[in-house]
């Protein structure tokens, strides 16, 4: 699942370019840059018709997800979007970028001040793929106050679609 | 369950809906959704918890976005959820007889109420710069403390000082905490707070007797676990670097990122961009009107820093201030733990206020249908 194309696919290649070009346009002489970090595209992987990574800059860690359909728009730019991965559900804004297309974006991390170096951001990146891609983080394992066997006997799920006796959950 | 029923009734929901709310409100609290019928018991139960409300230097701000709230009417939420026997603004009763109920309430829930406190305590010349009855507000907290389960300090005055505290002060006010020591007291500051993070915290409380996880500064986890910029809707604006640069500028129409306009949002935690304000739809925050995030929940940030001035960046953003609930098991507080924590937590903590928001416009639309809806719903469970 985590694995990679040796090379960086012409797409990835792109955007890495594009943040790249903000890095040190836009974004020269912000406070917010993180010095020693840089731009760099991490663990982008087919997911869903499209490409899902995370992107490490000086001044953001964002997973995004790339579609391979450019013309279909996912929706009005900012407009908050749900999406299910493996890990559990994850909340996405949907944005465009000229020369990129539509794309969506999950803030992981802003500002970088955490990461100490590129390495351990990149590093961070890369759990963090393993991790979201994996079923087992999804559960929240809440040390919940009360564990009581309600608790237990109800999915969320069937609560919500009505499902409130424990033979049909 | 005839209470339950009448209480969903009062607020005008049917019991699915009702129990919608309470996933959401456990969603929010980072419970399982189990968690909702233990809420929905609660909050139900007609034992109600007696609250007394005392209002110092303030400007009854905190008790108006409580109110200001539609139906289904977090207000009436609140109101009903709680015994409010004490209430400068909202008491029925006045002078002489609302001190006597205060008093009475006091000796009877004795070690079993919940104080709640805005506004700041002037604490200079014995703190005479705000008497209430001929007393003056550090007797009052006092007074108040000595007798309470736990101690609610909301809004930034009664958290951290707030707007009395800043500039020259000349009142010498000063927060909650630096009076009461020896009583758990949460704080819910902002300016004004959020009225959703006050009712979970007392939703909280009721359902299990004890306040919810708190950060070093006293503040539920689950609301101010996260940096307002973490969850703001313009982040892919700022992570492209588009920003508006002066207030009407082509950016600013556009709705880029405010950053260069003195965003505090970098350096404040709160979960406004999640949750929003009251049911007053999408943007109902201040960064969704087009105005930079001032930091007022925050100290040394809010009321302090001015607008204009670029948000510090501090080298201490621990990721161990993440709700410790949200993160994998055994992962404790890496980053990864508090990123992906982030990226949930982005869809759960609202939940229970999203789906007040639906329901309250759903209400609205079809006000006839709903109530039919309900009566149906009724019918079907008997």
């Amino acid at each position: 699942m985590t694995e990679q194309p040796a090379a960086k696919a012409e797409r990835i290649c792109r955007l890495e370019a594009f943040f790249t070009e903000v890095w040190q346009t836009r974004m020269q002489g912000l406070p917010i840059l993180h010095p020693a970090l840089h731009v760099e595209a991490v663990a982008f992987q087919r997911w869903e018709n499209g490409w899902l990574g995370v992107m490490v800059a000086p001044w953001f860690m964002s997973l995004l997800w790339l579609p391979d359909e450019l013309d279909v728009p996912l929706g009005r730019s900012e407009d908050k979007v749900i999406r299910s991965l493996p890990a559990g559900d994850y909340e996405f804004i949907v944005s465009h970028e000229d020369g990129i297309g539509p794309y969506l974006s999950c803030s992981l991390c802003s500002p970088m001040t955490a990461f100490p170096d590129h390495e351990s951001a990149r590093a961070t990146a890369v759990a963090i793929m393993d991790a979201i891609l994996q079923p087992s983080v999804a559960a929240v394992t809440a040390a919940a106050p009360a564990e009581t066997s309600s608790a237990r006997r109800f999915s969320r799920r069937n609560l919500l679609l009505g499902r409130f006796s424990t033979d049909k959950t | 369950m005839q209470t339950e029923n009448t209480f969903h009734e009062a607020l005008g929901l049917s019991r699915r809906d009702f129990l919608k709310f309470c996933a959401g409100v456990a969603a929010t609290l980072g419970l399982p959704a189990g968690a909702a019928f233990d809420i929905a018991h609660a909050v139900t139960n007609p034992r109600r918890p007696p609250v007394i409300w005392l209002s110092a230097q303030e400007c009854t701000g905190c008790t108006e976005s409580l109110l200001r709230s539609q139906h289904p009417a977090l207000d009436t939420l609140i109101l009903d959820l709680i015994s409010l026997d004490y209430h400068e603004a909202l008491s029925v009763p006045s002078g002489h007889l609302a001190e006597e109920a205060k008093h009475l309430s006091m000796e009877e829930n004795q070690g079993k109420y919940l104080l709640v406190v805005d506004g700041s305590i002037p604490t200079k010349d014995d703190g005479i710069y705000c008497k209430v009855a001929n007393k003056t507000m550090i007797e009052h907290l006092q007074e108040g403390a000595k007798g309470a389960a736990a101690i609610v300090a909301i809004g930034s005055c009664a958290a951290w000082g707030g707007i009395p505290s800043s500039g020259p002060n000349p009142t010498d006010a000063k927060p909650v905490s630096a009076l009461i020591k020896d009583k758990p007291i949460v704080t819910i500051p902002g300016c004004p707070p959020n009225p959703y993070n006050f009712l979970s915290t007392v939703i909280y409380f009721v359902t299990f007797g004890k306040l919810p996880e708190l950060d070093e500064k006293g503040r539920p986890k689950f609301a101010y676990g996260r940096l307002i910029h973490e969850n703001c809707e313009r982040r892919p604006h700022f992570d492209a670097g588009r920003f508006a640069s002066q207030f009407g500028d082509a950016g600013h129409r556009q709705g880029w990122c405010l950053y260069k306009l003195g965003c505090k949002g970098p350096e404040t935690y709160a979960n406004c961009p999640a949750i929003l304000f009251d049911d007053a739809g999408s943007g109902s925050w201040p960064v969704g009107t087009g105005h930079p995030c001032f930091g007022c929940t925050e100290q040394g940030v809010g009321f302090t820093k001015a607008i204009h001035q670029l948000a510090e960046v501090k080298h201490v953003t621990p990721p161990a201030t993440y709700a410790s609930i949200y993160e994998p098991e055994g992962k404790g507080a890496s980053p990864v733990g508090a990123a992906l924590a982030g990226g949930v937590v982005g869809a759960a903590v609202g939940a229970g206020a999203v789906v007040l928001n639906i329901l309250s416009r759903a209400k609205k639309q079809k006000q006839a249908e709903a109530e039919a809806k309900a009566a149906q719903q009724k019918t079907l469970q008997e």
